[in-house]
């Protein structure tokens, strides 16, 4: 047979002698088959990150740092040096805090969750401890951690005292 | 077309004329398998049985329940109070999801025994380690939606544990929760999961799984073919095997709906966030183990634990068939692969029992609330009581008050249970609440009759027996 680009005599029965393919393939062409065959993974990939990515923004809250304060009551309330447990909820909230006037209009809000597994820890005036029920974990008067297995101390959240009225807000660290 | 064709085969002739699959069909029903199964042998089919049980009782509670925090207790409970059986629905639902997980495993170890994971049929036993992981999923994801005590807690313990993954762990919990805490928001993702993504996900790895069963065939039947035919104790698989498949199946319906009708889902008092009660939470039972772990090593190796073990069982897994170069399938001629295993199932088994037992699941144990032991034995009597309520705190790792109360070398050097007078020990002061703080720390306190037993044991000396 001859070849259909020189007009040479190919060997065989194909119409593309060997030179014709070597020297194409030298000139790094691509081939339509080619083409269209990555242009259709391509043009597949970016349609299918676009729904992942979409997916996963629209998962991913937006709602856990420091959220809305909320006003859990009059400064007057919460007597010096006793934590009152209180809840924040809302978007993605829905959580028990630890909240105590340290006097001077200052407050502390920690997280009643344990940062081990989460379970609800108590606080123990007589102790002067927050102690978990599962595995034991303790955390002093200021939420450090003290024993136990947890990583780290207590999560706090954002608290302030507006007007006379203390606000409580989402989780900052 | 003949006169005499049955109605039936006019039927067949007409579909097989368009459908065409009837040589396959064919081959499908007559094929040749033993006689005698061992019934461990269909635990795939046991294990799809129980999906469709969960398939039709979980549409059945869908019509009814109702997915928010503000409404889902409540509908549990209309489901359990007013709908017509719907308790029993709800308790089919309940027993079939953990013999689902149950099936899977056991139905998993049996391809493991007789070695159904080997060349060529690495495809079966990878898709059936994604679908023991879609199961335990499911397992998961239904857990929560009755908005209790118990399932808001255990999720909000197990949606933590990918906390523990480096880098990205903060995101993959709050991306599971869908906040920062469990919330309503929790509930509704959990729901679509449960409802949408896995049944989605679980019927294409179920449908690739069941076609390659299809194409490589069970062991016993490639055996049972390579036998010439009329071979003694061969059957064709329609009606023989089909007889004894049907068979199984009311087996296990009849076992499930025993279970549903002898012991009922519970249902706790409804979620409370604050956990104004002082619930402590209890995971869900599979997880035991990794729980049971997690009290045995230091603290700083908890990430090992709990993501580490997860995923060294998942490389495990589905690496198996890559792992194991050994051509025998025959299980004495695979004496390393059978040795290791049998030790990780003893493991799991037995930690896993060990947690029931902590969880206070088992009643059998000395901590028993009925009876006070006149005699009682530090080894069967008073150490359980000490594991099941105090050893949070007073255990090995966490020793509060350098008090050790799961060893007993640690209780005579603080001489907690002297004198004999038991009055003036401090155990039990501590657990009359004479010596403040009373123990448990925040309560439930222990019946009257344990402290009983307790003050017996020490009245007898506090004996190491």
């Amino acid at each position: 047979m001859r070849c259909r680009i020189c007009g040479h005599e190919t060997g065989n029965d194909t119409d593309l002698c060997q030179d014709c393919v070597e020297r194409a393939s030298d000139r790094k062409e691509i081939s339509r088959r080619r083409f269209l065959g990555w242009g259709a993974v391509t043009v597949g990939g970016i349609v299918g990150i676009g729904y992942l990515g979409a997916a996963l923004r629209l998962l991913y809250p937006s709602s856990t740092g420091a959220g809305k304060l909320q006003d859990i009551g009059a400064v007057s309330n919460f007597p010096v040096g006793q934590y009152i447990l209180t809840s924040y909820t809302g978007d993605g909230y829905d959580d028990g805090v630890y909240v105590m006037n340290q006097g001077g209009g200052q407050f502390i809000a920690l997280d009643f969750h344990c940062t081990h597994l989460q379970c609800p820890v108590q606080w123990f005036q007589s102790l002067e401890k927050f102690m978990c029920p599962c595995h034991g974990s303790q955390y002093n008067r200021l939420g450090e951690h003290i024993a136990g297995p947890a990583p780290r101390g207590l999560f706090h959240h954002e608290i302030a005292v507006q007007n006379g009225r203390v606000m409580l807000g989402g989780q900052i660290s | 077309m003949s006169a005499e064709k049955k109605p039936r085969q006019t039927v067949m002739d007409w579909l097989d004329e368009r459908v065409g699959i009837k040589p396959q069909l064919n081959e499908l029903l007559y094929h040749r398998v033993p006689r005698a199964v061992n019934p461990l042998d269909f635990l795939g089919l046991a294990t799809l049985f129980v999906f469709i049980n969960q398939a039709v009782t979980g549409t059945l509670l869908a019509m009814f329940y109702q997915a928010s925090s503000a409404t889902a207790y409540q509908s549990i409970q209309y489901i359990m109070t007013k709908v017509p059986l719907g308790w029993v629905i709800r308790d089919l639902h309940y027993w079939g999801a953990n013999a689902m997980v149950v099936l899977v495993a056991a139905h998993m170890l049996r391809g493991f025994y007789v070695g159904a994971y080997k060349k060529p049929r690495e495809i079966t036993w990878i898709t059936g380690v994604v679908l023991l992981f879609i199961t335990i999923l499911f397992a998961f994801t239904g857990y929560l939606l009755p908005w209790d005590q118990q399932s808001y807690w255990a999720t909000m313990v197990g949606t933590w544990m990918p906390f523990y993954t480096p880098f990205i762990g903060l995101y993959i919990a709050y991306l599971a929760r869908g906040g920062a805490y469990i919330s309503g928001l929790t509930l509704t993702r959990f729901y679509a999961v449960h409802m949408l993504v896995l049944p989605a996900l679980l019927l294409v790895f179920f449908g690739i799984h069941f076609a390659m069963v299809l194409k490589n065939q069970m062991l016993i039947v490639e055996e049972a073919e390579r036998k010439p035919k009329g071979t003694k104790g061969l059957v064709t698989f329609y009606p023989y095997t089909v007889f004894q498949m049907t068979m199984l199946v009311v087996v296990v319906a009849a076992i499930l709906l025993f279970l549903a009708l002898s012991f009922h889902a519970p249902l706790l008092a409804p979620a409370d966030p604050l956990n104004k009660a002082h619930y402590t939470p209890v995971p869900l039972w599979f997880f035991y183990s990794i729980y049971q772990v997690l009290k045995y090593i230091p603290p700083a190796l908890d990430p090992l634990g709990i993501i580490g073990l997860p995923l060294a069982a998942v490389i495990v897994l589905v690496g198996l068939p890559f792992f194991d170069k050994n051509p025998h399938r025959e299980p004495r001629r695979r004496p390393f692969a059978m040795g290791l295993a049998s030790v990780i199932v003893v493991a799991v088994v037995g930690l896993t029992y060990l947690g029931a037992v902590q969880q206070g699941v088992s009643t059998s144990g000395g901590a028993s609330a009925s009876a006070v032991i006149a005699k009682p034995t530090f080894a069967a009597d008073i150490e359980p009581i000490f594991q099941q309520h105090c050893a949070v705190c007073h255990g090995p790792t966490t020793k509060s008050g350098g008090l050790d109360l799961t060893s007993y070398a640690s209780i005579a050097s603080m001489k907690v249970a002297t004198p004999t007078d038991y009055k003036k020990a401090l155990l039990w002061q501590k657990l009359e609440g004479v010596a403040q703080p009373r123990m448990p720390l925040g309560g439930p306190y222990l019946p009257k009759s344990t402290i009983q037993t307790i003050a017996n044991w020490i009245a007898e000396g506090a004996p190491d027996n």
